[in-house]
C-alpha cells in the first residue's frame, strides 16, 4: 500500500524536528500508543491499541530511523504485529522550512497482512491517512504548548 | 465463520442501555439491526466481550414531525421509512435513497442508527443527512448532544461515537414541498454497495431561476461530500444544459476517491460528474423546471 | 450472559431451547432444529441462500443471532410442501421450469419470493428480477427463475392464495 501526504506545520524546522524524536512528545501524540521506549540510537518499542474499522487490537513492534540528515530528513521504519495483524512500513520524511513555518513530506510503503488486510487497501489507506492527519495535529498542538 | 463467544446484554430502555455502555463501552459494542455488525463478527474482525442488544429498547422506533425536522428514531428500520407516509411527504429524497438500500431482506432488519454509525461513506443514508444537513442525536449516561454530519463522520467507518455513546435520533429537515429532489446510485448489481451516488435537492422560482441547491456525493470520498461550492454555483443561476454540464464538471472537481477493485479513481470521479448531472436534471425537473 | 433460553415458533411449531448467545439463526434451524433445508453460502449476508421468513417477513438468518429471534415466528423452506406431500405452486413452477440444477440457492429464493408474491401478486418480469437481486444462483442463469416465478404468480392467483 502506498501512502503520502503534506503536512504544513506553522512552526519552525527546528522545533518540529525536535518534537518528532522527542519520545515524551510521539507517545502523547501517536493515536492508542501506550508505551514508547528508546531502546538504542533511534531506536524504539512500541505498543499501540487501535481500533481500525471495528477491528479492535493490540499492536507490539519496533521502529526504527535511519539516513538522519538532521533537521531535513529521515526515513522511520516500522514493523508491527498483535491479534488482527500485522504491518511493516517505511515512511520517508522530508521537512521543508516555509515562510509560515515548514512542511513535512511523507512518503510510506507500507505491507499489511493478517485479518485486518481483509477491511480492504481503500478503507485502510484512508483510515491511515485519518490517523497520520490526527498524529500531526497532535505534534502541532504539544509544539505549540511548549512541549515536553 | 461464526462469532467469538461474547456476553449478550439485552436492555429493556435507554437508560438501562447507557448504563451498559459507561460501564463497558470499550469492551462492547451496540446490535441493533445487526445487517452491518453481524457479517463482521462471522468474519471475527471483531471479537467485542459484550454484546447489547438495544433492538427491544423502548421508545426508539419513531418518525415524527418535530420544529421543521423528521425526527427518526434510531431504531427505526429502514422498511419502516420505505413505507412512511410522513417521509413520503415531507423527505421525497430519503423515501428515494431507502429504496437504493441493499435487498429488501436487509431493509427487513437493518436500522437507521446501525447505519449512521457504522459510517460507509458509501451508504445512502449518510449521503441523504449530508446533504440536507441533518443532525445526529447522541446519548450518553450523562446526557445528549446533538452533532452535524461534518462533526460526526471522521472517515471510512469511523465516528466521533465514544465508547460510552450511542446515537439516539436522526434528524432531516422537512423540504419545501416546491422542490425537486433525487437519488441516483450505480452499483455493480442491483442492491450491493453503491461505487458512487449523488442526492440533489433543487428548488426554483418563476423564472426558471434556482433558489435553493443541495447536493452531496457518496462513494467518492472518505465520508460523504457535500459539494457546497456547486451549491453556491448554482443558486441564482437560470438552469440550462450547458449550467448542468458546468456544475457537474465542477462536482468532479470537487471529490478526492480512492481507487479500488470496484471502482477506480478516475471511474469514480467520472460517476461522478454524469449522476451529479443526471440528478440535477431530474430534480429540476421534479421541481417545475425545464433544462434546454 | 454466554448462553440464553429462547422460544421460537418455526413452522408453526414452538421450541424451547437453551443456546449459546452467539449462535447464529442460521445455525440455530440447522443444527438445533435439523431442518437442514436452508443453507449456508456465505454467512455474511450477500448470497441469501440462508433467507428464510420472520415474522412473515423474508430476511437472511446468517444476519440473526438466535437469541434476536426469541419470541418470534419463523418459516422456512420445510414449511411449503403440503401434507399430502404435493407441491408449492412455487416449487412446482420451478421443477416445470428447470430453475434449479444443483439446488443449493433455491431454498433462499423460495422463501424470498413467497414474501415477495404475497406483497406483489401480481409482478412485471422486471419486478420479478429486481425482488430476487439479493438472491445469488452459480447454475441457472436466473432466466429460468423468472420464468417460474411468472408461472407461479399464476398459479397462485388462480389458487386465491
Amino acid at each position: 500500500m502506498q501512502l503520502s501526504g503534506e503536512t504544513k506545520f506553522a512552526n519552525g524546522v527546528q522545533n518540529i524536528w525536535d518534537a518528532l524524536h522527542d519520545p515524551n512528545i510521539l507517545k502523547a501524540a501517536i493515536p492508542g500508543c501506550e508505551r514508547l521506549e528508546l531502546t538504542g540510537d533511534g531506536e524504539y518499542d512500541v505498543v499501540m491499541k487501535l481500533g481500525v474499522a471495528a477491528v479492535k487490537g493490540e499492536y507490539t513492534g519496533k521502529v526504527k530511523l535511519e539516513d538522519v540528515e538532521h533537521g531535513s530528513h529521515y526515513i522511520l521504519l516500522a514493523e508491527g504485529s498483535g491479534s488482527p495483524g500485522h504491518v511493516k512500513a517505511r515512511m520517508d520524511c522530508k521537512l521543508l522550512p516555509t515562510e509560515k513555518g515548514c512542511t513535512l513530506v511523507w512518503d510510506c510503503d507500507a505491507e499489511i497482512g493478517g485479518m485486518i488486510a481483509s477491511v480492504g487497501g481503500r478503507v485502510l489507506g484512508g483510515i491511515a491517512k485519518f490517523m497520520a492527519g490526527q498524529f500531526f495535529k497532535a505534534i502541532e498542538k504539544q509544539v505549540k504548548n511548549g512541549g515536553a | 465463520m461464526k462469532p467469538a463467544s461474547f456476553e449478550y446484554l439485552r436492555p429493556a430502555s435507554l437508560e438501562e442501555a447507557l448504563q451498559y455502555l459507561a460501564d463497558l463501552g470499550e469492551d462492547a459494542k451496540i446490535l441493533s439491526g445487526g445487517q452491518s455488525l453481524i457479517p463482521v463478527l462471522n468474519m471475527r474482525l471483531s471479537t467485542p466481550k459484550y454484546l447489547i442488544d438495544i433492538a427491544r429498547v423502548e421508545g426508539l422506533s419513531y418518525i415524527r414531525e418535530e420544529d421543521g425536522y423528521l425526527a427518526i428514531g434510531a431504531l427505526t428500520k429502514h422498511v419502516e421509512l420505505e413505507q412512511s407516509p410522513l417521509i413520503a411527504k415531507h423527505c421525497p429524497l430519503l423515501l428515494e435513497a431507502v429504496k437504493w438500500i441493499g435487498h429488501p431482506q436487509i431493509r427487513q432488519r437493518g436500522t437507521i442508527g446501525g447505519s449512521i454509525a457504522h459510517a460507509d461513506p458509501s451508504a445512502e443514508l449518510p449521503c441523504v443527512l449530508a446533504a440536507l444537513r441533518g443532525e445526529i442525536v447522541i446519548a450518553h449516561a450523562d446526557g445528549e448532544e446533538t452533532l452535524t454530519p461534518e462533526e460526526f463522520f471522521l472517515t471510512y467507518l469511523l465516528t466521533s461515537l465514544q465508547p460510552d455513546q450511542m446515537i439516539k435520533e436522526v434528524r432531516f429537515p422537512i423540504i419545501s414541498e416546491k422542490a425537486g429532489s433525487a437519488f441516483i446510485e450505480v452499483a455493480r448489481r442491483h442492491g450491493d454497495f453503491a461505487l458512487v451516488e449523488v442526492a440533489a435537492v433543487i428548488e426554483l422560482n418563476e423564472d426558471n431561476e434556482i433558489t435553493l441547491a443541495r447536493l452531496a456525493a457518496g462513494g467518492a470520498n472518505p465520508v460523504p461530500c457535500v459539494l457546497e461550492s456547486v451549491e453556491d454555483f448554482l443558486v441564482g443561476k437560470t438552469v440550462d444544459d450547458s449550467l448542468l454540464e458546468e456544475a457537474s464538471e465542477m462536482a468532479s472537481e470537487g471529490v478526492e476517491p480512492d481507487g479500488d477493485l470496484h471502482g477506480s479513481e478516475a471511474y469514480r470521479r467520472s460517476l461522478v460528474k454524469t449522476l451529479t448531472k443526471r440528478a440535477l436534471r431530474t430534480a429540476i425537473q421534479r421541481a417545475g423546471g425545464t433544462t434546454r | 450472559m454466554k448462553t440464553m433460553e429462547i422460544t421460537v415458533t418455526v413452522n408453526g411449531k414452538k421450541h424451547t431451547e437453551t443456546i449459546e448467545t452467539r449462535m447464529l439463526l442460521s445455525d440455530f434451524i440447522r443444527e438445533q432444529l435439523r431442518l437442514t433445508g436452508t443453507h449456508l453460502g456465505c454467512e455474511h449476508g450477500v448470497c441469501g441462500a440462508c433467507t428464510v421468513l420472520v415474522n412473515g417477513k423474508a430476511a437472511r438468518s446468517c444476519l440473526m443471532l438466535a437469541v434476536q429471534a426469541d419470541g418470534c415466528t419463523i418459516d422456512t423452506v420445510e414449511s411449503l410442501v403440503k401434507e399430502d406431500g404435493s407441491l408449492h405452486p412455487l416449487q412446482q413452477a420451478f421443477s416445470d421450469n428447470h430453475a434449479l440444477q444443483c439446488g443449493f440457492c433455491t431454498p433462499g429464493f423460495m422463501m424470498t419470493l413467497v414474501d415477495f408474491l404475497q406483497e406483489n401478486p401480481n409482478p412485471s418480469e422486471g419486478e420479478i428480477r429486481e425482488a430476487i437481486s439479493g438472491n445469488l444462483c452459480r447454475c441457472t442463469g436466473y432466466a429460468n427463475i423468472v420464468k417460474a416465478v411468472e408461472q407461479a404468480s399464476q398459479a397462485l392467483a388462480k389458487q386465491g392464495g
